[in-house]
């Protein structure tokens, strides 16, 4: 009697499943080496861009540093930036993966096979996109070292407590990109989707200024991002050394986040997937 | 009476406009490029604008104009955003659309009619050029309302200027689309230019800013000379060297890139159909 047969669901060939994907994303990475290259290079540079605007504002002689020191809690611009931009890069790249595979797979026409597959959608989607999420932790621990070198950072405070806000609000965003997904079924074209959230999010969420400056309510609205918590949390701890303690009230925030948004982005994929399949219109582009 | 065949500089013009019209109509087909196209370069510019209020010391920029000779930094970081945009253009619309057949295996097909490949490229970049001066003069508007600048313009040099990097950038432009013909996958070489560049240039900030060996890069590439160009015209800034010097090397690079890209094209294209991979991806 035959008893493990390829479709019957279990936990183990769901793992199996993730491992494909994952593999599958890894040596499609790898076969266009160009991507290897910029990946070193780019956030960098779009780093760099934005630490030398900085560094005219703040003039030869250090002339406004007081001002931003003032508006920011710090004078060390460079670091401040350091980890907006890094963290604003590395969900863009989840928020980016997630939806941009499925585009691919519709313009390869894979994507109607895969679907037929029993493998659990949500695995699809996180499959599609895991492999980035460990290459753009790669680079953020690059670019890190990369700026140290250059301007020399001076990043102190609890690395853990760094790493579990990176960690929740990382859940927070996968489910922000889950939403995002069931806007691709839709919609069909992502990449100008993509373009403006993450226009929006450099904007509201205090990626290179602290919000602080935005008026009003324009504050409001970006409170309603786990991001601008993320990045004000993780600018606490490692540029003025807060506790656990100290960022408890804005860690409980983003928990919040990391709950509500998977809930609601799964639940708003799985209604749109089904509307999709019903039309037939899940493989057009 | 001319077939259907038979090349004349008419037939051409409709093959230019029966692309254009294939263009808007791919545009129009996916809306949220439009609203894209407008809200991106405002967006890219707003956070930069903001980072300039968070350095203000009772309302002045005094470190900005230590560095640039300009007390207004919107105008400086409006002009900026200019070439980039064009910048961005170039390099997305015609290698970029060349990408899209490949995936789409189009391409072949298109390629067997009789049409110049000049008409091929330049009506795949007229769409996307057209709506990125579109979304500049809207730019410019709302920057205006909003923080409110004034222009010490001399208009006719600074759309000279303008010109000659279009060209220029138009040349790069078919560079870049034998690359996407040689090396198929061209996203990460076009993202890694489209970022590169303007940190090269200064297209926000002076020259002067970037470490010495930086600045010698930056002063090797011409494009450097017609953002500095340009915004010595728009808002009175300091240059790197006379105007006039300026404008000659932006001239001569926009000449040398125009037939240096065109001849590279062609090249490339022969080798491709010599391989057959031309629809390869």
């Amino acid at each position: 009697m035959i008893t493990g047969v390829l479709s019957v669901k279990s936990p183990a060939s769901h793992g199996r499943a993730l491992l494909a994907l994952t593999k599958k994303g890894w040596l499609h990475f790898v076969r266009y080496p160009t991507w290897v290259v910029a990946m070193l290079f780019l956030p960098l540079v779009f780093t760099l861009q934005y630490v030398y605007v900085a560094k005219t504002f703040a003039g030869p002689q250090g002339d406004a540093l007081a001002g931003f020191a003032a508006q920011a809690g710090t004078a060390d611009y460079v670091s401040f930036l350091t980890i907006g931009l890094l963290i604003w890069l590395h969900l863009n790249s989840m928020l980016w993966d997630i939806g941009h595979s499925l585009r691919m797979e519709q313009m390869r026409g894979t994507l109607e096979h895969n679907w037929l597959c029993p493998v659990p959608r949500i695995l699809l989607l996180i499959g599609g996109s895991l492999i980035h999420v460990v290459i753009s932790l790669f680079w953020i621990a690059l670019v890190l070292g990369q700026v140290a070198l250059l301007f020399g950072l001076s990043l102190q405070g609890n690395l853990w407590l760094a790493a579990l806000i990176m960690l929740v609000m990382s859940v927070a965003v996968y489910g922000f990109g889950f939403c995002f997904a069931a806007l691709v079924l839709v919609h069909k074209e992502p990449d100008a989707l993509t373009n403006l959230v993450q226009s929006i999010l450099l904007v509201l969420c205090g990626t290179i200024y602290p919000i602080s400056i935005l008026p009003g309510p324009l504050q409001s609205v970006a409170k309603g991002f786990p991001l601008t918590w993320g990045i004000a949390d993780l600018r606490a701890v490692l540029l003025q050394g807060r506790s656990f303690t100290d960022v408890s009230g804005n860690l409980a925030v983003l928990a919040i986040f990391a709950v509500a948004f998977p809930c609601l982005g799964y639940l708003a994929f799985r209604l749109v997937e089904g509307f999709v399949r019903r039309r037939g219109t899940l493989s057009h582009y | 009476m001319h077939t259907a065949t038979q090349r004349c500089l008419g037939s051409e013009l409709r093959v230019f406009g029966a692309m254009l019209k294939k263009e808007v109509l791919h545009l129009v087909r996916y809306p949220m490029w439009i609203v894209v196209a407008v809200t991106n370069p405002f967006l890219y510019l707003l956070p930069v604008l903001l980072l300039g209020s968070a350095f203000a010391v009772r309302g002045a920029t005094p470190g900005f104009a230590a560095y640039t000779g300009v007390q207004d930094y919107v105008p400086y970081l409006l002009t900026g955003s200019v070439l980039t945009s064009y910048l961005g253009t170039a390099l997305w619309s015609i290698g970029q659309s060349l990408r899209t057949e490949m995936l789409q295996g189009t391409l072949e097909q298109n390629w067997l009619t009789p049409t110049h490949r000049i008409t091929m490229l330049l009506s795949r970049t007229a769409q996307s050029m057209t709506r990125t001066t579109l979304a500049l003069i809207i730019v410019w508007a709302v920057i205006w309302w909003l923080f409110g600048f004034k222009l010490t313009a001399n208009y006719g040099l600074a759309f000279l200027i303008i010109l000659l990097s279009f060209l220029a950038l138009v040349g790069v432009g078919f560079m870049f689309a034998a690359f996407v013909l040689l090396y198929k996958e061209a996203n990460a070489v076009t993202n890694m230019l489209q970022i590169s560049l303007p940190l090269l240039i200064g297209a926000y900030y002076p020259v002067a800013v970037l470490p010495g060996w930086l600045q010698v890069v930056a002063k090797a590439i011409p494009l450097t000379y017609g953002v500095d160009a340009l915004r010595h015209v728009l808002v009175g800034s300091n240059t790197l060297l006379p105007l006039q010097t300026e404008v000659a090397i932006l001239a001569a690079f926009a000449a040398f890139t125009a037939v240096a890209g065109w001849q590279c094209f062609k090249l490339v294209e022969r080798r491709c159909r010599r391989l057959g991979n031309l629809g390869q991806y």
